[in-house]
């Protein structure tokens, strides 16, 4: 029996689909099901244009400084946080980071549900054009240049350091763990508003070693690896930014300089080598 | 030391601007935090298995608006919201759309409380459902039911603010 006969498509269920909350199977049931009920596709879109307005009426309230007695209490906090964590054992995050499955990024390759702390997330949904992986159309796989730009600066960002993206114009600001705890995601946010999230996942064990591309709406994603991490890069900046971002990280984090810009080659990008 | 001063500083942000779209009124939000940092730093002294500190801020900031708004009950700490000064912080004048911002602005306002804040930690914060229900100390249905309601009303009131408009003009 087919999924568009026996699933119930609910108000709710195409919300949670919207907020990025349904596994995936019952996702790719649900975009199979839209493809044929442009008026479903049409409410998603829907929710997808209620999230991107709130985010622009809020969004920009992260850029008000705030007062002097709110930073204090905060550096305090900050100090006191460090005293504590000076006591507990300090590197149980990165062990916690170092558990992360490649169950949680296998799901990136196969198809990614861009996640809540995505804000163009509600921008592919409001397309109406849910990521099919499968579809020439809107998948391919191409090889991953190596980066040659250098060594990268670990960023003092927040709860895990992610790379540093400033160079590219993209500035950090958060990490937190993604896919129940299999990936950590890395958000990063440019003057115009635009964010990328990357997605970093410890490998164990190997995956076909191709950089996987795929656009969902206005954003694209890539998913690639190295020898020793998954990761899986999203944003609406376009794929040539995406990429040359890809090649800067790609190695994972390393204590260096940062790169001296975007080197942006898509010549490159065909005949560069795949990293591994 | 840098590092965690850093990602409190990114923490006590997003805090700031939840409370405000939730508060609509930065006086207000800016005493929530500040409260909130207050309890934070008390609790962190004893309290030494805090994972997620953003989520651990938002659920005190949660309690804290809760006696906020129940010492307004009683009448204490009652601020007159000053309208313009929240509209020129989330519609600037020289914004293009100001008109579609405002009307936004006001229908999220209309908005019941336990509605707004399930609306703003969803598509707002980015906050999943889980997490949601956790902060709120409420069953995933009823995130999910109040989220559905949510989105609803927004999308009346902003038709009803359209056509009210539309009949002024008239």
């Amino acid at each position: 029996m087919s999924a568009r006969i026996v699933l119930r498509i609910s108000d709710r269920l195409l919300q949670a689909y919207a907020d990025g909350e349904l596994p995936s199977a019952q996702r790719r049931s649900l975009e199979q099901a839209l493809l044929d009920r442009p008026e479903l596709a049409a409410k998603v879109a829907a929710y997808g244009d209620e999230t991107v307005a709130l985010q622009r009426l809020y969004g920009h309230l992260i850029e008000l400084p705030p007062s002097h007695k709110v930073r204090r209490l905060g550096h305090r906090l900050a100090a006191q946080v460090h005293r504590r964590q000076g006591i507990r054992r300090p590197m149980r995050r990165h062990r916690a980071a170092g558990m992360v499955a490649l169950a949680g990024l296998l799901a990136i390759g196969l198809g990614l549900s861009i996640p809540g702390a995505y804000p163009t997330r509600s921008g592919a949904i409001a397309t109406g054009s849910p990521a099919r992986p499968a579809d020439p159309a809107n998948h391919r796989e191409i090889s991953l240049t190596a980066s040659s730009a250098g060594p990268r600066t670990i960023v003092p960002g927040a709860g895990f350091p992610g790379p540093d993206l400033s160079s590219f114009g993209f500035e950090f600001i958060g990490a937190e763990p993604a896919y129940g705890g299999n990936a950590i995601q890395f958000s990063y946010r440019d003057r115009a508003g635009s964010v990328i999230g990357l997605y970093m996942s410890g490998l164990e064990s190997s995956l076909p070693g191709r950089l996987a591309f795929t656009r969902d709406g206005p954003a694209s994603v890539l998913v690639w690896r190295d020898s020793t991490v998954l990761y899986g890069l999203v944003g609406d900046v376009g794929p040539d930014l995406l990429r040359a971002i890809s090649r800067w990280v790609s190695r994972g984090s390393v204590n260096a300089a940062p790169p001296p810009g975007p080197t942006n080659d898509p010549v490159a990008d065909k005949a560069g080598r795949e990293e591994t | 030391m840098e590092q965690i001063r850093r990602e409190m500083e990114t923490h006590i942000r997003a805090l700031r601007r939840y409370a405000i779209a939730l508060t609509h009124d930065v006086a207000d939000a800016d005493d929530m935090v500040q409260e909130t940092l207050r309890r934070a730093l008390d609790y962190v002294a004893t309290d030494d298995d805090i994972d997620d500190w953003r989520a651990y801020l938002f659920k005190i900031l949660h309690n804290v608006r809760n006696d906020h708004y129940l010492r307004r009950a009683r009448g204490f700490a009652a601020v007159p919201l000053d309208q313009a000064d929240i509209d020129s912080i989330l519609c600037p004048p020289n914004q293009e759309l100001r008109h579609e911002c405002l009307q936004l602005a006001r229908a999220v306002e209309m908005l019941s409380e336990e509605h707004r804040e399930v609306l703003l930690l969803v598509a707002l914060e980015g906050r999943s459902y889980r997490e949601v229900a956790a902060l709120l100390d409420l069953p995933i249905g009823t995130v999910m039911s109040r989220l559905s309601r949510a989105r609803d009303t927004l999308r009346k009131y902003v038709a009803v603010g359209l056509d009210d408009e539309r009949k002024d003009s008239g």
